[in-house]
């Protein structure tokens, strides 16, 4: 495991934790709740300033909170949310990682794995990648020749305490020569989680960037998938890649899931300029074609989702939630989530006996 | 602020920027409640054949029976105020609560031109529309145009959780449609006239504000459009910044605090507009080296030695000794 935690300091202000608790009460009253579970609330006594509350502070409060709802529920293997697009650059990666970010701080475990040999994930979560790293396609050959895996010594932490865990991903990905001879590759991040149940009941929630386009690779995460996201450009040739995405889904529902549930759909509309007509028009057709998949929120048009990278050094790159919490961006992405969250069925479980600790 | 709301996609839909087809694939989640609650089915089983089988318009159902009507002969009164609008939120609540809870009270109907009129119950047919709901139970009054016309007007008044400005709205509508003066419609609506002339003084406030109440009818009542309209009189000139008081009511602020925010407001605009008191005053010696600088904020005076030689303390006893005289000055020649 990578030793050192790359955004220990994140966190939210007391208006969001508030929403993302579902308090509804007053600040007072929720200031105590959170003395009550995670402790002290002044950052230095007598000064006045309020700490903000950093992912597994939430955790802990709505543990708390739910504390009878959630006990002694049985943690299952987490559901994996996969967003993909045939057509590139439409926002998967950003959408991935603020959606990924946004579910650690709502105060879920989650994993991100970054499925596309660009590594633009590794490096918008501030991980440099120009470094000895073993990303998901060498652990997946591992399930595949039966060899022993190490998958803790993939994992760097982003936020501390297991909220917010990358598996990273450099150009060495692309080589998916192993596969086209494997038998049964379609299964083979299933066959991943139940090799590893223990590491994954960790979570809450596996986030899967897949890279654009259509490999070996983006098949088998689309197959470990229950609902695929798509992430859609208001524009045309964005909505017509959406067929392919569509032919991609009806293959392997007439294949691999021959016989098990059904893979859904699920489209975010990204980027979209309501003073475009264009805009309007491409999302009237896909409004027409696919209204039931769609998302409600539509995910705006935002300078602040360019700013996140920092070209320089990767590892100054900090998501929209937090530099900007109050801005549109992270307004449209805490909507969408929350409707991920619903669709998904991504749940809290109580605390366990190391995490109690 | 309108920059911060969201875009929904069923917002856009709603508005009318785009007008998607209706997709041919399955939705997949359908809420769609194709019948009332149980109890209410069973309680009206019986009358369900009567009212399937009777043709609209026909006259073989006695008055002011409660019978199963199938909406789509249902229209809505020509006489409610065209622009009444309906929100979608608490159109949905009471959808839910109609199946929830089933109905309690009966809508009314009166037959016009083989279909059916509606008298009460605007929401609750919209409601029941929205979710999906074929059949309410109405009655039928038997009622000509002018009776309808003063019924509809006046269903909504007793109401509870009817808004000073949805009364405002009714009485406007009711004045316009030759009911007579505020007088006569205050007997109309059995209320005092001086309620309706309060009311509609509400839809004299400037635009903007109203604009803020159509959206959102339950803002503020009659005790704040005194307090507004009494600021608007007093500061013709700052009606935006009254706009701005009203506007911090959609953020939760209670409408009491208007008066104090906006004259808090209106002090800091006002004292920010002259500057000439915070301009710092400079003293130099004569070959034109700053010596000290001074600075009044309100009653605070704030004196700045600037030069690094000049000897501070002897400079404070200086002022001290100068702030006696001043003392003893106005105070000797009181005593």
């Amino acid at each position: 495991m990578h030793a050192e935690v790359l955004r220990s300091n994140h966190g939210v202000r007391l208006k969001l934790a508030k929403e993302f608790v579902g308090f509804t009460d007053t600040d007072k009253k929720f200031r105590e709740l959170a003395r009550e579970a995670i402790g002290d609330q002044l950052i230095m006594p007598g000064s006045g300033a309020y700490k903000t509350y950093k992912a597994h502070e939430i955790r802990q409060i709505r543990q708390k909170l739910m504390a009878e709802a959630i006990k002694g529920t049985q943690t299952s293997l987490p559901p994996v949310v996969n967003f993909r697009m045939s057509k590139g650059g439409t926002g998967k990666t950003t959408c991935s990682s603020n959606i990924g970010t946004c579910l650690a701080q709502f105060g879920h475990r989650v994993l991100i794995i970054d499925g596309d040999p660009q590594g633009s994930l590794s490096k918008q979560l501030g991980y440099d990648i120009n470094q000895q790293l073993t990303h998901i396609g060498a652990l997946l050959e591992r399930v595949a020749k039966r060899k022993p895996i190490d998958i803790e010594e993939a994992l760097v932490p982003v936020y501390p305490n297991g909220m917010l865990d990358l598996i990273p991903a450099d150009i060495t990905l692309a080589n998916d020569s192993w596969m086209i001879n494997t038998v049964g590759r379609e299964s083979l991040f299933l066959r991943l989680m139940e090799a590893e149940a223990d590491f994954f009941r960790r979570y809450d929630v596996v986030i899967i960037d897949s890279a654009p386009g259509t490999s070996l690779l983006t098949t088998v995460f689309m197959a470990a998938s229950n609902i695929i996201t798509a992430v859609v450009l208001p524009e045309p040739q964005s909505v017509l890649a959406l067929e392919v995405l569509e032919a991609n889904i009806e293959e392997i529902n007439e294949s691999v899931r021959r016989n098990g549930p059904r893979l859904g759909l699920h489209i975010i509309a990204n980027r979209y300029r309501q003073t475009y007509k264009s805009h309007n028009e491409a999302l009237e057709r896909l409004g027409s074609k696919y209204a039931p998949y769609l998302n409600d929120t539509i995910i705006r048009d935002y300078a602040g989702f360019l700013r996140e990278t920092d070209m320089d050094d990767y590892t100054k790159s900090v998501p929209v939630l937090e530099s900007e919490p109050n801005s549109v961006g992270a307004r449209d992405i805490i909507d969408v989530t929350k409707a991920i969250v619903k669709l998904y069925n991504i749940k809290i479980s109580a605390p366990r006996q190391a995490e109690a600790a | 602020m309108s920059q911060r709301k969201q875009v929904k996609f069923s917002g856009l839909v709603d508005k009318g920027v785009i007008h998607p087809k209706a997709p041919d694939v399955p939705p997949i989640h359908s809420t769609t409640y194709t019948e009332v609650t149980p109890e209410a089915a069973q309680s009206s089983a019986p009358r369900t054949d009567a009212a399937s089988t009777a043709i609209p318009g026909e006259v073989h159902l006695p008055p002011d029976q409660v019978i199963d009507l199938d909406l789509q002969f249902v229209d809505d009164s020509p006489f409610q105020s065209p622009n009444r609008s309906y929100d979608p939120e608490s159109l949905d609540e009471l959808g839910a609560a109609l199946v929830a809870a089933g109905q309690r009270e009966p809508i009314q109907v009166r037959r016009k031109s083989h279909r059916y009129e509606l008298i009460a119950g605007h929401r609750r047919v919209r409601a029941a529309r929205l979710r999906g709901l074929v059949r309410l139970k109405a009655v039928i009054v038997d009622m000509d145009d002018t009776q309808a016309e003063l019924a509809v007007l006046t269903h909504n008044e007793g109401r509870e959780d009817l808004t000073d400005y949805e009364r405002a709205k009714a009485y406007r509508h009711a004045i316009d449609r030759g009911h007579g003066n505020q007088k006569e419609v205050a007997a109309m609506f059995a209320t005092s006239t001086t309620n309706v002339s309060r009311c509609l003084s509400m839809l004299r406030l400037p635009q903007p504000i109203v604009d803020m109440l159509e959206k959102k009818p339950s803002l503020f009542g009659i005790a704040v459009t005194e307090t507004l309209n009494q600021l608007l009189a007093d500061y013709p000139e700052d009606q935006a910044l009254v706009v701005q008081a009203v506007d911090r009511l959609n953020d939760g602020a209670p409408g009491t605090s208007i008066r104090t925010w906006f004259e808090l407001m209106h002090k800091q605009r006002t004292r920010a507009a002259l500057p000439a008191n915070s301009r710092p005053k400079v003293v130099t010696d004569p070959s034109g080296r700053q010596l000290y600088t001074a600075k009044r904020d309100g009653r605070v005076i704030t004196i700045r030695i600037s030069a690094p030689d000049v000897d501070a303390d002897s400079t404070l006893q200086t002022l001290l000794e100068s702030l006696k005289l001043l003392a003893q000055g106005p105070g000797s020649a009181k005593s």
